[in-house]
């Protein structure tokens, strides 16, 4: 009874990527009640007039990006942190959620849960004021990978498109979050929310919204109307996944790809035709991170979980109407779960679960392994400059060399408090960071 | 439950307690170190614990010798509090107690009989009347 007695004195705030438990003492608040205690309510009417908000080049209209793939071209920073390091502009609390940011002009759009809501926000970039907040009801929590929405807000001609960790996807108008549609892909479609909640970010292509479903059987993702919401096609078969449409020009052909259990999907994103697929099944396990795009033929898809657990490079290629997708190889040498790489220079840099490593794109041979700094970060890739940023597990962030010829950490910077698992965004010259308990921007030098 | 009540009977047999305990700790761990992230390593960290603790309610009441209400109580007092957490304080959050929980208050329970064992011939049923 007393060993009880202890136990109901903890709380559970869910696990680390290698499954140590987080616990802290229930009389300490936690992150999300001092979060709610400070709420401050956004003045709606001051936003509801505002003029819409149109994407420029350099913004980050969706999740890792305009292409879903965490790299960053045309600039160039200052990488030498130990004497100018990322000057933090503001720092400030943020509900719970996995969602990392869409920066359109000066607004940031992301997720979290306030206290039994789903909420998409808007923030200001300058300040990191709130500009607005959307919510529907509902709150996803669960033991191992804690609370809140997941998925990424997707910007698009003047709208917001999110999806709830629950199947709620929501059309919003980007100047002032007043909802446009919605619809519930669990009710409607028969999806089937995953074990960690829904995590895929909508994709907004031809004037299709395209969102994952789950549904199995020809339901594994759902094409909506992007301006009225009805349902345009529903296509695919997957049933557990974490991973984003992916918009890709493989052959000449702009498709959507979906990784999932059963292996990746290729479809038209106006009508919802297969159009190709590649069975790699692990049945009872998922995908998680994007598809790599490689070269205009090639992509690389994985998973760190499961019985066959790698990086697969495809070759996809169209003779008339025949598709075909072949392995080029499957190594084990990058067995990403939910951590995304980046493509640069014949190689490719992410995770082998906990250790960052550098993977020869040729042949899947592993070049290089960390020893393991950062965990279960995200990465993001200034490609002039052939320079990686790593935001940690553990809230710090590292600049480093993408270079095969090894691990070059060119320093680091205590960046967030808490377990981090959002991918980190630039926009502007500035690093914008958050995690389940905080949000923050950082200015770095440019050169 | 009195020292009075339990002497009259045999000493409590511990071993397959600590057999117990020992297989729900190789599930834990040891799928994690040679099979990560597959089926194998969820199954043996999600199932091992609960599967330990209905493996450890069998021995206690058939085969640990234990006799009087602690035969009875002492599974009432592990599986109760449980639940009742399981429900309320960890509602949600559920698997917690299944998975890091029940691990720990095995390990309070067995280990506790083991200690006392090194000093009482009747060691365990001591033990569980001040653990309990």
């Amino acid at each position: 009874m007393i060993a009880w007695g202890v136990v109901g004195q903890l709380r559970f705030d869910g696990l680390e990527g290698d499954f140590r438990p987080n616990i802290s003492w229930r009389w300490v608040p936690s992150e999300e009640e001092r979060f709610l205690a400070g709420v401050v309510k956004p003045d709606v009417g001051q936003q509801a007039d505002k003029a819409v908000i149109a994407a420029a080049p350099g913004d980050w209209p969706e999740f890792r990006g305009s292409n879903r793939d965490s790299i960053v071209t045309g600039v160039s920073i200052d990488p030498d942190w130990t004497s100018h390091p990322p000057k933090l502009v503001w720092k400030k609390r943020v509900g719970p959620g996995w969602s990392s940011f869409a920066i359109v002009g000066d607004h940031i759009f992301t997720q979290e849960q306030r206290a039994d809501q789903e909420c998409v926000t808007c923030y200001s970039t300058g300040t990191g004021k709130e500009l607005w907040e959307y919510r529907h009801p509902g709150r996803f929590e669960e033991a191992v990978s804690g609370v809140g929405p997941r998925s990424t807000p997707t910007f698009s001609d003047g709208r917001i498109y999110a999806m709830g960790a629950m199947g709620h996807v929501a059309c919003l108008d980007a100047a002032t979050g007043r909802e446009i549609w919605s619809a519930d892909v669990v009710k409607s479609l028969n999806g089937t929310i995953p074990q960690w909640g829904y995590s895929s970010s909508p994709l907004v292509v031809k004037g299709v919204c395209i969102a994952y479903v789950g549904g199995g059987e020809g339901k594994g993702l759902a094409g909506f109307d992007s301006l009225k919401g009805t349902l345009a096609w529903t296509a695919g078969n997957a049933v557990h996944s974490y991973s984003s449409p992916h918009r890709a020009t493989l052959d000449g052909v702009e498709q959507v790809l979906l990784s999932s259990e059963v292996g990746v999907e290729s479809v038209d994103p106006a009508t919802g035709k297969l159009l190709w697929r590649h069975d790699w099944n692990i049945p009872g396990m998922n995908r998680v991170t994007q598809p790599a795009i490689v070269n205009g033929t090639d992509l690389l898809v994985g998973t760190g979980v499961g019985p066959e657990q790698g990086t697969r490079r495809l070759h996809v290629s169209k003779k008339e109407a025949d598709w075909s997708a072949k392995p080029e190889w499957t190594s084990r040498a990058m067995k990403a779960y939910f951590n995304d790489g980046v493509v640069f220079g014949g190689h490719l840099y992410g995770f082998d679960t906990s250790r960052f490593v550098c993977v020869q794109l040729d042949n899947g041979k592993l070049i290089w392994k960390d020893g393991g700094r950062n965990g279960n970060g995200q990465v993001l890739l200034l490609t002039d400059q052939g320079l990686l940023i790593i935001l940690a597990a553990d809230g710090s962030l590292a600049i480093s060399e993408a270079t095969p010829r090894g691990p070059k950490e060119l320093a680091r910077i205590p960046a967030l408090e808490g377990k981090t698992w959002n991918h980190p965004v630039f926009h502007g010259g500035r690093l914008y960071l958050r995690n389940p308990q905080e949000m923050a921007c950082y200015e770095l030098k440019m050169k | 439950m009195s020292l009075n009540q339990t002497s009259e009977s045999s000493a409590i047999r511990l071993w397959p307690g600590i057999g117990i305990l020992s297989l729900v700790a190789i599930a834990m761990f040891v799928p994690r170190l040679v099979v990560p992230q597959t089926m194998v390593h969820f199954i043996s960290m999600f199932a091992g614990p609960p599967l330990g603790l209905l493996l450890a309610l069998i021995w206690w009441l058939f085969l640990a010798k234990v006799r009087g209400p602690m035969r009875w109580l002492v599974p009432a007092f592990v599986v109760l509090p449980a639940i009742g957490l399981a429900l309320t304080l960890y509602k949600s959050t559920e698997l917690a107690v299944v998975i890091f929980a029940v691990p720990f208050v095995l390990a309070i329970w067995v280990g506790w009989l083991t200690i006392r064992g090194r000093h009482d011939r009747r060691f365990s049923v001591s033990g569980c009347s001040l653990q309990s």
